[in-house]
């Protein structure tokens, strides 16, 4: 009873977000029609992994599908392939429906204003104390208006408050990277030591 | 499992974590705070796939698997909630990022030469919508019975065309019968699922299978 709540349990992270992009494909839909239609087909690959997740697992709960099954590499093989592909597919189009249609409005200037510039610092800041992974977009958007700035007449007036938010992404960025292989490193001496 | 069945399996984190810190990037300055929301799923992306190495590095410990197997239930028990959660976080914030600081567009040719500020109805796309969706994803009907309701709404404040009112009503009453059906064969299916879970467990312990 408690393994078929556990397989339950396991299809909410699909299943509830899908409910909610429904519910704001619904609320959106005459006013931005192009991301609602995208949000609705990502909750639909959603589901339906949801559902075959759901399914295997019940199944393999079961005993229907057994560790002796002579078949059961290729069942491995082809429920990761199924599954990979609908979660994939589903990740994609919401990322894809957060910013179609978001060049519409005004013109991108281009590199950051004064304001932000400093927000750009503060991001960087914020990833290097609190979620180093954050700090790629410091490093990025940094360098993007940097490449900008070095062209002819534009605006240098905050190229050393940009610099200073890349630089912070930069350091945040590494730590992340250094931290990743330290971890693989101990996991991998611990393994071999015991 | 290796290291790299470890990457493999998380690669449907990570190839739409790149694509979307690549987009957060290009459209930083046009829309901060959708960028925002993209880049801390794709951070939280990342952290799955930590998170995963480290357990993997933990389970692939033999002191665990061999000496104590309470520790390594209480692992499982613990990682399941926390993979939960960073999904759920990761799905939650690229769908509050989809309609976050969206500007609503102007007025179509169309509406603006009906005049006045009154937009054409959609009843015809709410009740197409709703029959497909009781046809073939009666759990989908969520979105054309909030698309009715608010258009209904619209239209008693005058904000929208009232031709459509008629076949904006059906698409919401065919929209709650798909959500009805959905939630009882949910329901039912739940029920049986279980009874057939349970069924073959008590056959595999017996002895049958």
């Amino acid at each position: 009873m408690l393994s078929f709540f556990h397989t339950l349990l396991s299809a909410g992270p699909t299943f509830l977000p899908a409910v909610m992009a429904l519910i704001a494909s619904g609320l959106y839909f005459r006013r931005f029609r192009k991301p609602a239609l995208l949000m609705i087909a990502a909750a639909l690959l959603l589901w339906l992994n949801a559902l075959y997740s759901l399914s295997v697992d019940l199944a393999l709960g079961a005993g229907l599908i057994g560790s002796r099954d002579p078949n059961l590499e290729l069942f491995i093989l082809i429920d990761g392939a199924i599954s990979q592909s609908l979660t994939m597919g589903g990740y994609a189009l919401l990322i894809c429906a957060a910013f179609v249609g978001r060049g519409d409005g005004a013109p991108d200037v281009g590199h950051a204003s004064e304001r932000q510039a400093r927000e750009l610092v503060l991001i960087g800041a914020l990833s290097l104390l609190l979620f180093q992974p954050l700090g790629i977009v410091a490093w990025m958007v940094g360098a993007r208006d940097l490449r900008i700035m070095r062209g002819a007449g534009a605006d240098q007036d905050n190229r050393g408050t940009v610099m200073l938010g890349m630089v912070l992404g930069i350091v945040s960025v590494a730590l992340f990277g250094v931290t990743l292989v330290t971890a693989a490193i101990t996991v991998n001496v611990v393994t071999n030591m015991v | 499992m290796s290291w790299i069945d470890v990457l493999r399996s998380n690669m449907i984190n990570l190839i739409p974590a790149t694509i979307g810190l690549i987009l957060a990037v290009r459209f930083f300055h046009r829309s901060r705070t959708a960028a925002l929301l993209t880049t801390l799923s794709c951070a939280l992306a990342w952290t799955t796939l930590l998170v995963s190495m480290i357990l993997r590095g933990i389970v692939s410990t033999t002191f665990i698997q061999e000496v104590n197997h309470d520790a390594l239930e209480a692992l499982h028990s613990i990682s399941l909630p926390v993979f939960i959660l960073l999904e759920g976080s990761i799905m939650l914030l690229l769908v509050a990022a989809v309609f976050v600081d969206r500007k609503p567009p102007t007025l179509l040719a169309a509406d603006q030469s009906q005049g006045a500020n009154i937009s054409r109805h959609r009843g015809v796309t709410t009740l197409v919508l709703s029959w497909v969706f009781l046809l073939l994803f009666p759990s989908f009907a969520i979105t054309t019975l909030v698309m009715g309701v608010q258009d209904l709404r619209a239209i008693r404040r005058g904000d929208l065309d009232s031709a459509g009112r008629r076949g904006m009503i059906i698409g919401v009453i065919v929209s709650a019968i798909a959500l009805a059906w959905f939630l009882i064969a949910l329901i039912a299916s739940i029920w049986i699922a279980r009874g057939v879970y349970d069924g073959s467990i008590a056959l595999f312990r017996s002895g049958i299978y």
